[in-house]
């Protein structure tokens, strides 16, 4: 028994940190659905859920770096930025809606790089989509933010590291499956509908 | 929320979910330029000058080539410019020539030194970062 004690006690303790502002509401930009519809990299047809990477983009705005976060509403999401007085741009919601991570076009395996534990990048996918607006922070005093055209020679790249790589099992009973998760996302020159050096970048286009 | 207080401090920002570590100059719509495996240029988005740049896998450039190199000791924080040097001398698949690899790389340490940036989330090697 004494040795079972010694053996517990030599364990490492977990360090355990007080999360400042845990309870607080949080701000209407960061109240991202839990998950962004998206084609499987499998089945051009077939729609799955991807989760959202939100940790990078909240350090980003703790730092005041707002662009990511408006990038990932207006092109990946596809919708309005949740911000006072957006009503405003209700125009665009058609538009927006039409350029989401649901509208690829085109998908990529392998990113040809370490990224975190996969020494290859090979289980990251690459979703490409044509966007046509985004919205960028411009300090006034109705709405903060306003709707810009992007220009004709840029696709926006959004990866997804997925959770079962070599594709979930049919026998999963949600609706739509979750399969993966959005790491992040850039605007990319294009060389057609493609990013250039597109044989460069990615190991194999899926579709 | 964030809108009404100050505007955007230059800072190098470790992104754990993509593993890369991004530093520019403003916080402007951008496009990202592809260097090589490593280092892409982060371009605005309207005239294509220069903001700032992105390191890629970072984590495994840290831990494999520039951990082993420098005794960090206790310090929190690193100069982007060892970084980039640590990475340039690894070498990669470039899109670009060799001699516009170079030139990349030398704009993105001109911006590193100019702007005096430092690494202050350094990753650890069970995927957190400090």
């Amino acid at each position: 028994m004494y040795g079972v004690v010694q053996m517990m006690s030599s364990r490492p303790r977990p360090k355990l940190t007080l999360i400042e502002g845990g309870a607080a509401m949080r701000p209407p930009l960061l109240q991202l659905p839990p998950t962004v519809l998206g084609p499987s990299p499998f089945n051009r047809s077939m729609r799955v859920g991807y989760r959202i990477a939100e940790g990078d983009v909240r350090r980003a705005l703790e730092e005041r770096r707002r662009q990511p976060i408006l990038d990932l509403w207006s092109m990946v999401l596809g919708r309005l930025p949740p911000i006072a007085n957006i009503s405003r741009y209700s125009d665009y919601e058609g538009t927006l809606r039409d350029q989401a991570l649901d509208q690829a076009h085109a998908a990529f395996r392998d990113v040809r790089r370490p990224v975190g534990d996969d020494p290859h990048g090979f289980d990251y996918f690459v979703f490409i989509t044509n966007p046509s607006v985004h919205f960028r922070y411009v300090p006034d005093m109705v709405c903060v933010v306003r709707p810009e055209e992007l220009p004709t020679d840029v696709v926006l790249a959004t990866y997804v590291l997925m959770d079962f790589p070599h594709g979930r099992a049919s026998a999963s009973r949600a609706k739509v499956p979750v399969q993966g998760l959005v790491t992040h996302w850039e605007l990319i020159e294009r060389d057609g509908l493609v990013p250039v050096h597109s044989e460069e970048r990615y190991r194999r286009r899926l579709w | 929320m964030e809108w009404e207080e100050p505007g955007y401090l230059p800072k190098a920002i470790y992104h754990e979910a993509s593993d890369s570590l991004e530093y520019v100059r403003r916080d402007d719509p951008a496009v990202y330029r592809r260097v090589d495996e490593h280092l892409t240029l982060v371009l605005d988005l309207h005239n294509r000058t220069l903001l700032g740049f992105k390191l890629k896998g970072f984590r495994h450039i840290y831990l494999t080539h520039v951990l082993p190199k420098h005794s960090l000791g206790d310090r929190q924080f690193l100069s982007l410019i060892t970084v980039l040097e640590d990475v340039m001398s690894v070498g990669g698949n470039a899109v670009f020539e060799a001699a516009e690899r170079e030139a990349a790389y030398r704009e993105a340490r001109e911006i590193a030194e100019e702007d005096n940036v430092q690494v202050g989330q350094l990753p650890r090697r069970n995927g957190t970062r400090h």
